[in-house]
């Protein structure tokens, strides 16, 4: 009887094992890869000002190649960094990300919101000022917020 | 007409034939559980999460390719060459069958 408790147990934690091990790997995507580079922050601040002046400055054709620019760019962007990681995460995100990515998008929607308001109300290039340093402080907090939920949610799940 | 099924009943078991005798190896679980939650991964990224060798991470790759579980993407070659990984609907299916056996076995 009790060896037969003891079987039941060891299977029991080998299920638990293998379920566990799924959730590391499909988390895995989410938290582990490089630290992301100096210039990430920077970089959405110039192109969040660029996008306000291609937008609110620039029209017919020159608007319009402004912003296949500005697509080029991000595309680029995505490019980089999935080599950079050497994966692209969909599915469940771990529940620790949920905050710096809510936080995120609802900071990219203040930021819309006080970039229109500034164009219409003071000018487009006081706009795309406060656009890039609002966008690229927004994505330097995102970074810091996300870097220190990874390290709880990878503590969580080690 | 059908009858509701009785209050406290238990659901029977699920059988462990439903277990992917493919996916029963932790590696091939694993690798297919990164796979299961990534658009594309890439060799680098496996050989790190799963610490294994090259070589073994191509043999467990060979496998799933083989049931037809991922499909395999080659750039280049050389140092430079990616190998990048990406699963199939029937690998998905597989794995999310396996997955859920394996929490009704479980429960």
């Amino acid at each position: 009887m009790e060896t037969s408790r003891t079987h039941d147990d060891r299977e029991r934690d080998a299920v638990l094992e293998q379920l566990h091990a799924i959730e590391r790997a499909q988390a895995a995507t989410w938290l582990d890869h490089p630290a992301t580079p100096w210039w990430w922050a920077p970089y959405f601040a110039v192109w969040s000002a660029a996008l306000v002046l291609s937008v609110g400055y620039l029209s017919g054709w020159g608007s319009a190649l402004g912003n296949l620019a500005l697509v080029a760019a991000s595309a680029f962007l995505i490019g980089y960094q999935r080599r950079h990681r050497g994966t692209w995460p969909t599915g469940d995100v771990p529940h620790e990300l949920h905050r710096p990515l809510w936080m995120l998008l609802v900071g990219a929607v203040v930021v819309m919101a006080a970039a229109t308001a500034l164009g219409f109300l003071v000018s487009v290039w006081a706009s795309a000022a406060v656009t890039g340093v609002l966008a690229g402080l927004l994505v330097w907090r995102y970074e810091r917020d996300y870097v220190r939920a990874a390290e709880r949610a990878r503590r969580r799940l080690a | 007409m059908s009858a509701a099924p009785e209050a406290g009943h238990e659901a029977a078991p699920a059988p462990l034939a439903d277990l992917d005798p493919v996916l029963t190896a932790p590696k091939r679980l694993a690798f297919m559980a990164v796979l299961a939650s990534s658009t594309s991964t890439d060799f680098s990224f496996l050989r790190r999460h799963l610490g294994v060798s090259d070589s073994d991470l191509s043999k467990q790759a060979s496998a799933l390719e083989s049931a037809g579980y991922l499909t395999v993407t080659k750039d280049g070659r050389g140092r430079g060459g990616t190998t990048t990984f990406k699963i199939t609907k029937e690998g998905r299916r597989a794995f999310e069958q396996h997955r859920d056996t394996l929490r009704v076995l479980l429960s």
